[in-house]
């Protein structure tokens, strides 16, 4: 049913790393809530990488601000990384870079857990 | 209340609408209220404003503006209602690109919602309410109107220029 984006999830030194692949839009959105629910139960700092992702609407982005305080009251975060243009322009638009640590690589979001 | 969100995009609908006497209708695409036809929706855009001559990046922003107004008609003016449909017709003219987007749920005209507050926004951690901010940033003119001839219909017309 959702299937115009893939989402995979990888532990790396106790941050989950999400790998979101394809479209971020409203049909889309409630399934990502759903993975993210799974995983904060045992993890809150969080990593998207979203080097394959092709599209990003606002409901797309409601999906991480209706988790963010949560996790930050919990000592959490949400990070990206990898964006490609397409995206970055979207969240440039609606300051997401004044909100959330924006880095050009994975390891580079998941090392700024460890700082 | 409504003189507060006036902006440059809604000064130029009068020049808009001096021009719609000699507009080229390009494509038409007719689709229901879901949200799985999204995809739909954004390829046809795409697919049409680039033939117009619009680049990717311009053509991207389009794709992105239609999409939040459809997805606010399918989210909030439908809610779960999948029977409706949306039509979406395409019109030209040298310089403009006009996507009207039809459909008839009750009347709401975006031009009049004001602007998110964006500080208060992010330290608020607000989620939604971006749709129509993000469409409004997209294009160059935005009209709105109802017509009733029989049948109520609203009509969102979204206008980017070429350069």
């Amino acid at each position: 049913m959702n299937d115009n984006l893939k989402i995979n999830t990888v532990n790396k030194q106790n941050v989950v790393c999400f790998y979101l692949a394809g479209q971020l839009d409203a049909h889309s959105a409630p399934l990502l809530e759903n993975e993210i629910e799974k995983v904060i139960s045992n993890c809150n700092k969080l990593v998207f990488n979203l080097s394959n992702l092709d599209y990003i609407s606002s409901a797309g982005l409601g999906v991480f601000m209706s988790f963010i305080q949560e996790l930050r009251d919990n000592n959490g975060d949400i990070k990206f990384s990898e964006l490609n243009d397409k995206v970055k322009n979207v969240m440039d638009l609606l300051g997401f870079n004044h909100i959330y640590d924006i880095t050009n690589t994975e390891q580079e979001a998941i090392d700024k857990y460890s700082n | 209340m409504t003189s507060q969100t006036l902006n440059k995009k809604q000064l130029i609908n009068t020049q808009i609408k001096l021009m719609n006497a000699n507009l080229n209708h390009i494509a038409k695409f007719k689709t229901f209220t879901k949200t799985e036809n999204l995809e739909s929706i954004r390829k046809f855009i795409f697919k049409n404003s680039t033939k117009f001559g619009f680049n990717e990046y311009k053509a991207e922003e389009l794709v992105l503006a239609v999409d939040e107004a459809c997805t606010n008609l399918i989210k909030h003016a439908y809610k779960s209602d999948s029977q409706s449909s949306i039509t979406i017709e395409i019109k030209s003219n040298k310089t403009n690109l006009i996507v009207n987007i039809i459909d008839n749920s009750p009347a709401f005209d975006p031009r009049y919602v004001k602007d998110p507050n964006m500080i208060e926004y992010r330290d608020e951690y607000r989620k939604g309410g971006l749709g129509i901010f993000i469409m409004k940033s997209l294009v160059d003119s935005i009209d709105y109107k109802t017509i009733n001839n029989g049948e109520f219909k609203n009509i969102l017309t979204l206008v980017k220029q070429l350069k």
